[in-house]
Parts: structure tokens; C-alpha cells; sequence
């Protein structure tokens, strides 16, 4: 074997010292995005609906108003002119979805952990036209196993208390102003409803973009 | 000569021809029309954040501070269209019945700065 000289050693054991940390690096990111994005973390087992547990419609019903939701949504209550689904688009995120009969649907999600720990809410806001169809302001929850009851309070602070169907809580009120839930790990979640389209002050402003 | 102008001249005529031809296809290619809206904006520190007018049909709204975030839809004559509020990270509000002239925007719902980032396109489903 040929012998090696003294900086070709030197060398060797740079590269050698290089590729280790390379590699330590790159397993550090992966954990490190693995956690950050909820990888490993399905959701499934904090939402009945998700697992099958719970009595379903199943996927890809169509919604009041013949609007398809998107696909993979569970439809989890249908109340009046709103259909209300949960849906996880991946292991990510969790997200309640509202489709309305009058044309209009939002959806809103929150990352996995939090999903799981508090539940989502989405506030539906309707403009006139829809307004004028039989849309009004629709809050929906979507709330994780153990939350069997929702209050919705509205301006003038009275309460109506909702029993959870499906992991989901759904109220149609033109003032409603908070919700709020006792959640499974302790406490109360509590979470403000907004009094008017945001920023009500910003709007319209054609050409300021 | 004379044949040699003649077919340098018919020469420049196919030369025209395909030129404007050319042109004109990749301008039918590149100007996007009321059928193909997909309009990303954003802002890395604001409270609200509008997006280009065009013609519009679904709007997302992200924040990426996680606390909170409205995705709404305004018709280009100021028209309120309807919002999506929502606790977590993302809104979306979807128009099923259509798409029409307008813009979309995002905002925080807690008053304070984040980065926000939204998405206007005129697609047909709410996903």
C-alpha cells in the first residue's frame, strides 16, 4: 500500500470530519421539519371523524346547493342552508370547510397539534347578494373528541349551548360574537367572532395594490 | 437580377407573415384571460394585505405569525362579496356561484403585524 503523506491525511480526515456533520445536519432539519409540520402526527385519533368511529356521510357528498366539497372532506352536519365538513388535506393541517346553499363557502384549517388541542373555527360572513339568497353569518367548529357541547354568545351576551354532532358545532347568527368551549387537556378556549369584514376601514381602495 | 429580387422579395413577405403569426400566438399564449386567474401576493410584515383585481372566484389568506387570519372577497366595484374568518393559520373563501371582477385580500384579526401571504384564482373547486 502506498504510503500516505501527512497532508493527504489531513485531508482525508477533513472529508471524513465533513461528511459527518452533513449528515448530522440533515437529520437534525429532518426532525426538526418532521415536528414543525406534524409528520408522524395523522390527527385521526383526536377526531372520531376522521377514524369512522363517528356516523358519517363519507366522502365527496355533495353538499345543500349541489356544490361538491373538496375531496377527501367528511360531512360531519347539515344545518338549514349549510353543509358542514372536516377535512384533512394531510398530516399537516386539520380544517372545518362551511359550503352554503346560497353560493358562498369558506374553509379554515390550523396546524395538526393545535388543531388537536383546541379545535378550529371558521366565521362564515356572507355579502349582500348572498345575504339577500338566505345567507346570514355562520360560525362552525370543528372541536377534537371529549368537547360535547359549544356555547355561541351573541352582542347582547346571551348564550345558546350546542351539543357536538360529529365532532362539529355549527350556529347561523347575524351577532354572534364569541365561542367557546371547556377543551379535553383543560381550560377554555374562547375565541372572539369579528364584527365586520377586515379591515372595514381599508376597504375599498381600488388600485392600491 | 430580376429573379433573384422577386424571390428575395417573396423571401421577406414569408419572413412578415411568419413573424406576425408567431407573435400573435405568443401573445395569445402569454396575456392571461378571464379563465386562467392565479394570483399569489403577500407582505412580510403588515396587518392587511390586497390583492391584484382580476377576475377572482376563490381567495386564501395564510399567516404565518398563527394567530388568526380573514380571507376576504370584494367585487372590483367595492362590494363586499363574503369573508372567511378563521382561528387557525388559513382562510379560504370560495364564490361558488361563479367568478366575477373583483380582488381578494387577508388581515390579522388581532391587530398585529405578521407575515401574510394570500392567493386569488378563479378555479372551480373550494380546495
Amino acid at each position: 500500500m502506498r504510503q500516505m503523506k501527512p497532508m493527504q491525511r489531513v485531508t482525508l480526515r477533513a472529508g471524513r470530519l465533513l461528511l459527518v456533520l452533513a449528515v448530522a445536519v440533515c437529520a437534525s432539519a429532518g426532525t426538526m421539519f418532521a415536528v414543525a409540520f406534524g409528520a408522524g402526527s395523522s390527527g385521526a385519533q383526536h377526531f372520531a371523524i376522521f377514524t369512522g368511529r363517528a356516523s358519517v356521510a363519507g366522502s365527496g357528498t355533495t353538499a345543500a346547493g349541489g356544490i361538491a366539497p373538496p375531496a377527501g372532506a367528511r360531512l360531519a352536519v347539515v344545518a338549514g342552508s349549510n353543509s358542514v365538513f372536516a377535512w384533512q388535506p394531510s398530516n399537516a393541517e386539520i380544517c372545518v370547510v362551511d359550503l352554503e346553499a346560497a353560493g358562498i363557502g369558506g374553509v379554515a384549517c390550523d396546524r395538526t397539534p393545535q388543531a388537536e388541542a383546541h379545535g378550529v373555527v371558521l366565521a362564515l360572513r356572507p355579502g349582500a347578494t348572498a345575504l339577500a339568497g338566505g345567507a346570514t353569518l355562520t360560525t362552525a367548529v370543528l372541536v377534537p373528541d371529549g368537547v360535547s357541547t359549544v356555547s355561541f354568545v351573541d352582542r347582547s351576551g346571551s348564550i345558546r349551548t350546542t351539543a357536538v354532532e360529529n365532532n362539529v358545532a355549527v350556529l347561523a347568527d347575524a351577532q354572534l360574537a364569541s365561542v367557546r368551549y371547556s377543551i379535553p387537556t383543560g381550560g377554555e378556549f374562547v375565541q372572539p367572532i369579528p364584527t365586520s369584514p377586515a379591515p372595514a376601514s381599508a376597504a375599498p381602495t381600488p388600485g392600491s395594490e | 437580377m430580376s429573379f433573384l429580387k422577386t424571390l428575395g422579395r417573396r423571401f421577406r413577405t414569408v419572413l412578415l407573415v411568419t413573424g406576425l403569426v408567431t407573435s400573435a400566438a405568443t401573445a395569445a399564449v402569454t396575456v392571461p384571460g378571464a379563465s386562467g386567474t392565479n394570483l399569489p401576493y403577500s407582505c412580510s410584515s403588515c396587518t392587511y394585505k390586497k390583492g391584484p383585481t382580476n377576475y377572482v372566484r376563490n381567495n386564501e389568506g395564510i399567516n404565518y405569525s398563527y394567530n388568526g387570519v380573514a380571507a376576504t372577497l370584494w367585487k372590483s366595484n367595492g362590494e363586499f362579496v363574503q369573508e372567511a374568518y378563521s382561528s387557525g393559520y388559513k382562510a379560504l373563501v370560495c364564490h361558488k356561484s361563479g367568478e366575477f371582477y373583483g380582488w381578494g385580500d387577508v388581515a390579522t384579526r388581532d391587530g398585529g403585524s405578521a407575515h401574510l401571504a394570500g392567493r386569488e384564482d378563479n378555479y372551480a373547486g373550494c380546495e
